[in-house]
């Protein structure tokens, strides 16, 4: 939807907040039983995390699943079609939201609710790799 | 995802490719599971978090979000990639729904950053140069006119609401500052943003340079990245 504005307004001037000195990862397993949740196996591996590095990997809080869930979309070359083709025939609508992937193969629209399922989406570009994850 | 968070990446590390696909969750967002090692990556940041690549990382891209009708206007010849999903109509983001965060994703969270609400939607830049990330919340940037013009490290950014889809887009510019005619952003460089268009001075368009950037909810963006600036008016 279109949202007009006909505001006249000066930008603001800036003031940043400085960051909080955060307090120590807490730790926190993970049950099989959060598996049943998305109806998959899933691994939960109680250990602990680096306590002298807080950027270290956590395994404790990390949820894992060890099958596919959502099927990446790998489209080829020949997949791809003109976005104005794609509104004229009714596949997407002006309002379709999309992502818009500014990458140095080029750039290419992928479609936000499609991609919410696939999370991962990946291919070529004039042979060169790319990758949108959400 | 809950958090909104999409970007690009390049999917290859040391000239070799690697296939993804999402396997589970971690500080509330989704990670990657490369199929060739079974190393866990981060979606944003593109490190591989755990598992035989740890440490690596892929270079990292912006992934707009822009509706059909804006994206046609910025770039006529857009092509687009669709799949065999079906397409719903209506709310399609989780910004524009309220919503709280399950209990799922807050066991996979290191301590929240207070700072801000855990939901704030707002849009977030960082340089991976230098390190640094300044969040920038949506409700701030109306405040501010639904336009702001920030020093962000040795460059200077301009941060607007577009008006057709709302949504927040950061990028650099050399303007000091900007007022809205309409649905125009005129910069006092003479420039002027209109239809996500840069126009200069002799009406040409101009290749928009923008820094790294997520319309995505705090909670996720903190966590990502737990050092951010957070920027008021």
């Amino acid at each position: 939807m279109r949202n007009r504005r006909t505001r006249r307004g000066q930008i603001a001037r800036s003031r940043h907040i400085a960051p909080s000195r955060k307090a120590g990862r807490w730790r926190r397993s993970l049950t099989v039983a959060l598996a049943s949740l998305v109806g998959v196996n899933a691994t939960a591996i109680a250990q602990a995390p680096a306590e002298d590095d807080p950027e270290a990997f956590d395994e404790g809080r990390a949820y894992i699943v060890d099958e596919t869930v959502f099927v990446p979309f790998r489209p080829t070359e020949d997949d791809l079609q003109p976005l104005r083709a794609a509104l004229y025939e009714g596949a997407l609508q002006p309002d379709t939201w999309l992502f818009i992937m500014e990458h140095d193969a080029g750039r290419l629209a992928l479609v936000m609710d499609q991609m919410a399922y696939h999370h991962v989406a990946q291919g070529e570009l004039k042979g060169e790799p790319w990758m949108v994850s959400f | 995802m809950v958090c909104n968070t999409g970007v690009s990446l390049t999917p290859t590390i040391d000239g070799e490719l690697y296939h993804f696909e999402s396997r589970g969750l971690y500080d509330g967002v989704s990670i990657l599971w490369d199929e060739e090692t079974g190393s866990i990556w981060h979606h944003v940041t593109g490190r591989a978090m755990n598992g035989p690549m740890a440490g690596t990382e892929m270079q990292t891209f912006n992934a707009l979000q822009m509706t059909v009708e804006a994206a046609l206007g910025a770039y006529p010849d857009l092509e687009v990639a669709i799949s065999d999903r079906p397409i719903r109509r209506g709310d399609q983001r989780s910004v524009d729904r309220d919503m709280e965060l399950g209990e799922r994703f807050r066991a996979t969270m290191a301590e929240e950053d207070t700072r801000r609400p855990t939901m704030e939607i707002g849009i977030g830049i960082w340089d991976e140069s230098t390190g640094l990330s300044r969040y920038y919340p949506l409700e701030a940037i109306r405040e501010a006119g639904n336009a702001l013009i920030d020093d962000f490290g040795p460059d200077r950014v301009l941060i607007h609401l577009d008006p057709l889809t709302v949504t927040p887009l950061a990028m650099f510019t050399s303007a000091s500052s900007a007022e809205w005619d309409g649905d125009a952003l005129r910069l006092d460089t003479g420039g002027v943003i209109w239809d996500g268009l840069l126009y200069a001075t002799d009406g040409q368009d101009r290749e928009i340079r923008r820094p790294l950037q997520l319309f995505t909810r705090w909670y996720g963006w903190a966590l990502m990245f737990p050092d951010t600036e957070i920027w008021g008016p």
